[in-house]
């Protein structure tokens, strides 16, 4: 059955990931909008999945790309050198913000809900109540499936492809 | 158990598949997905972006969320077909091809290539590969000189030395011990001794670089000599300090494997290095294309798995035309 995050996890190596996707997450909502930042962290997580023989990843692939990619934000947080993959207006904007003062988070936090308010509503109707079924009243897919006298198969088949459009879209009109 | 083909759709529903079955236990998937991720750093994309897009919209105010009570009210005869889905395929979007010829640059590369061919002189023998080809040569005292693609070298072995230069190209030394007559290997900017070794030699436009595999050599440079160990890789420049740097003995000469292996290179040094090894199709990389960087694992004669990769990026637009594949950047489009 389909429950909320936190119940999910499953051993210590996930709730280790969990405190390093606190800095990921607020990486990701900050840079999504720029399309270049995303790619250069991807690019950099790829590089040392690469180098990794470690079982971790084989166990644990989700926890460990999290972590590895905590790993290289936080590290490009910290460093105010320039970083081969970052430019340095980015190292700039990063070390001024670095120190995540609370009116910032609100904001970006009240941006991010504007944009996903306007994504949200431009999805087709079956599309629009799959998510808020899921993502706001926590219903599992099974459960949809009944509400909406569908199958799971066509649930997931367009809560996939809502995803896939919010990411897909504009992020930058504002 | 089986999952239908991931291949036919965006990267983006793929990776909302993948955390939807990891999150709801599908334990076995899990070396499944680390291969996965291992495939492609867009695939890295788009699971970090999906992962953040469905955490913001857990936590998002359930103000904000579009009113469905409509549509729940009345779900049966109001599925919404497929065609009225507004989702844009992230696909290749070939666009009209510009003719922009640098014939010029061609012509000049081709021109500087052809310089190279020195005076064939008395005592020295000419070895060469053409474009794609690589060739392993046993010397006159026993070393290896395997030659990689597009590359050329002269030997001359007398009873006091054993000289080699390297024309053009590049080629790994496997050197048999003869503390009598020292092993050289020479470039224009750079002698290289060995002490009993392997050593790669890569002789680009620019600069020398070599990489030692086993052993040691010393290194002899307008600037002074030194020596070099196993795992280390000097880049020697006209003018220029030589720069050393630690590097993976593994990943040293893998074009014997026929691998190119990039760690964050731009994109005009990737496009290079595949036309070293493939005439068709010349890959040519404009603007700010150049300097984007990328990483990856790729087999010399594919260039194709670079296009597709290249191709999943929506900010490039990959253009064909009679052999010759032109990169370059797409402005944004508003949507």
């Amino acid at each position: 059955m389909h429950a909320k995050e936190p119940h999910r996890l499953q051993n210590l190596g996930e709730l280790a990931a969990l405190e390093y996707r606190e800095h990921l997450q607020q990486f990701l909502v900050r840079r999504i909008r720029r399309a270049q930042d995303v790619q250069d962290l991807s690019q950099e997580v790829y590089l040392r999945l690469l180098r990794v023989q470690e079982p971790g990843l084989l166990r644990e692939p989700l926890a460990y790309l999290y972590r590895t990619a905590a790993n290289v934000v936080y590290e490009f947080l910290r460093s105010r050198r320039q970083h081969v993959t970052f430019d340095s207006e980015m190292a700039d904007r990063a070390a001024s913000q670095a120190d995540g003062s609370r009116p910032d988070k609100i904001a970006d936090q009240l941006s991010l809900e504007r944009d996903l308010e306007r994504l949200l509503a431009t999805l087709p109707p079956l599309q629009q109540t799959i998510l808020v079924l899921q993502k706001r009243d926590g219903l599992s897919y099974e459960e949809i499936a009944q509400r909406l006298k569908i199958s799971v198969h066509t649930v997931e088949k367009y809560l996939f492809r809502a995803l896939a459009t919010i990411r897909s879209k504009n992020w930058d009109s504002q | 158990m089986h999952r239908n083909p991931r291949d036919d759709k965006p990267l983006a529903e793929q990776a909302a598949k993948w955390l939807s079955d990891l999150e709801h236990g599908d334990r076995h998937k899990q070396a499944e997905f680390a291969a996965w991720l291992k495939e492609s750093p867009r695939h890295i994309e788009e699971v970090l972006c999906a992962a953040a897009i469905g955490k913001a919209l857990d936590r998002l105010d359930p103000q904000r969320w579009p009113d469905v009570s409509g549509f729940l009210a009345n779900p049966v005869g109001t599925v919404v077909p497929l065609a009225e889905d507004t989702s844009p395929p992230r696909a290749v979007r070939y666009r009209p091809y510009r003719k922009l010829w640098i014939a010029g640059i061609t012509a000049a590369t081709v021109c500087f290539a052809l310089a190279l061919i020195l005076p064939y002189l008395t005592g020295w023998h000419k070895y060469a590969t053409t474009v794609g080809e690589q060739r392993t040569l046993t010397l006159d005292d026993g070393s290896l000189a395997c030659l990689n693609t597009h590359s050329q070298l002269t030997a001359r072995f007398t009873s006091s030395t054993r000289e080699v230069r390297l024309e053009d190209g590049e080629a790994l030394f496997k050197v048999r011990r003869d503390p009598t007559r020292p092993f050289l290997v020479k470039t224009d900017d750079v002698v290289i001794r060995a002490l009993g070794t392997q050593f790669n030699v890569y002789r680009k436009a620019e600069a020398t670089v070599v990489s030692v595999v086993e052993g040691a050599v010393e290194v002899a440079t307008r600037q002074g000599s030194q020596r070099l160990a196993a795992g280390e890789e000097a880049r020697i420049a006209p003018d220029t300090v030589t720069q050393v740097r630690q590097v993976d003995v593994t990943r040293m000469a893998t074009w014997r494997q026929r691998r190119l292996v990039f760690e964050l290179k731009p994109l005009a040094e990737v496009a290079q290095e595949f036309n070293r090894y493939n005439r068709e199709p010349r890959i040519r990389v404009e603007g700010h294309a150049r300097s984007k960087r990328f990483s990856g694992i790729f087999d010399v004669d594919d260039p194709r798995s670079l296009m597709n990769l290249l191709a999943t990026y929506s900010d490039l637009a990959v253009e064909e035309h009679d052999g010759e594949v032109v990169i370059q950047t797409r402005p944004v489009v508003a949507k």
